[in-house]
């Protein structure tokens, strides 16, 4: 048995295989906010419609998570807190790491003990810096730390996959295992080029879904939370006349200029290695990429961009939200064959 | 004649690219002589380097075992 697990700035999500080989997939959202326990009608009103809490007494205070807390913080008038930023963890939150740890184990539950589980982390990033050993060392430690239902530690086998080999592994498996995974995340852009399942090279860039949200935000003084929401709705292939859209399209088309600029640079570091004889694909994932005409548009600059690659087409996953988790699954599952 | 009270001793100090050398000689000189004649110890202390402390620096991870749990992630 195994199990795959995407560690998103915004999502977690797990996968498993069920009894008759298809995948089964949770997700929550990765926040949490927290609650004074000196005002118990707000923690008990949380506690009797099931939102997930933790209570620590010793401290004052209880920590409630996920979506429900999200729904509820909006409500409320919280501010909601993220424990990881930019795709690794978040150094100015203090309880980033023990909080992550908590919501983690909370998706393992019903784990095996010695399970291979498969994880993913970032590549550094190429325009700021970030500490991905560190991230990938602490989460390493999370995943290792979980217990079964007696608090017996599972001794789970756990082991890191860069994000955008994982989508290779999800989405590519009848090309060989050849071709370049994208996840385009809240945090992070990454992006791995692999040929037969090994990484040739892999980077990130911090200018993804949040950036979008904070320049367009920025540009047309509305709310980063504002244009979140219609993210959704904009077309990225239609010139509208409202602004907001206008704004957001053009902070997709930096980004998607900015990722293929880094593959070019990629591309040259590596010469000779990087060279294919067939055509290869693309896939592109993620929250972010999950916006009306994306593939479309990105598909649109590629071509136009002269990379000294053959793209044959490029790959948006039915379920672009769950795709890494699926790929880390399926890694997790090769390591599992003798 | 001068005597060489104590044996010398020589420190060598590395640390940021740069070497340090601390060399410590104490001697005894008699001064009523025209014949000033600087004797040395035959003993030599070894040479002492103080190596810096391991630069390595190590990941700090906490401990995350818990008994608080959590009920955690919908089906989707």
């Amino acid at each position: 048995m195994a199990i795959g697990f995407d560690v998103g700035t915004y999502n977690l999500v797990s996968c498993r295989r069920t009894a008759d080989n298809n995948f089964k997939t949770e997700r929550e959202v990765n926040s949490f906010f927290e609650v004074s326990l000196e005002d118990p009608l707000a923690f008990n009103a949380m506690r009797s419609v099931n939102v997930p809490l933790i209570e620590r007494k010793d401290l004052g205070v209880a920590y409630a998570f996920g979506e429900a807390a999200v729904r509820i913080a909006y409500t409320m008038n919280k501010d909601m807190k993220r424990p990881m930023e930019g795709g690794c963890l978040n150094p100015r939150e203090r309880n980033a790491q023990q909080m992550l740890s908590y919501m983690i184990h909370g998706m393992l539950e019903g784990a095996n003990p010695q399970e291979m589980v498969y994880y993913s982390v970032p590549s550094n990033a190429i325009n700021e810096e970030t500490d991905a050993d560190y991230h990938d060392k602490v989460l390493q430690a999370i995943f290792r730390a979980a217990t079964d239902e007696n608090g017996q530690n599972l001794q789970l086998r756990a082991n890191p996959i860069n994000e955008g080999l994982a989508l290779i592994y999800a989405e590519l498996h009848d090309k060989a295992l050849t071709g370049a995974g994208i996840s385009f995340g809240a945090g992070m852009v990454n992006v791995c080029f692999a040929i037969f399942g090994v990484p040739v090279f892999s980077f990130a860039l911090v200018n993804s879904g949040d950036w979008i949200d904070k320049m367009s935000a920025k540009a047309t003084g509305e709310t980063p939370t504002f244009i979140n929401k219609e993210k959704t709705k904009v077309n990225l292939l239609e010139n509208s006349s409202s602004l907001v859209h206008r704004t957001i399209k053009a902070q997709y088309e930096i980004m998607i200029s900015k990722t293929i600029n880094g593959i070019k640079q990629g591309l040259e570091k590596v010469g000779n290695k990087g060279r294919t004889e067939e055509p290869i694909d693309v896939v592109i994932a993620g929250g972010t990429a999950s916006a009306m005409g994306f593939d479309e548009l990105f598909a649109k600059a590629f071509n136009e961009s002269k990379i000294p690659l053959n793209i044959n087409r490029v790959v948006r996953p039915g379920e672009p939200l769950y795709s890494v988790a699926k790929g880390c699954l399926i890694a997790a599952e090769f390591a599992c064959r003798q | 004649m001068g005597f060489l009270t104590k044996p010398a001793v020589t420190q060598i100090i590395t640390q940021n690219g740069e070497c340090k050398i601390l060399l410590s000689i104490e001697l005894n000189l008699n001064i009523n002589n025209d014949n000033i004649t600087i004797t040395q110890n035959t003993d030599i202390k070894p040479v002492d380097s103080l190596k810096n402390e391991n630069e390595d620096v190590g990941f700090v991870i906490p401990d995350f075992s818990s008994q608080e749990k959590l009920k955690f992630g919908k089906e989707v």
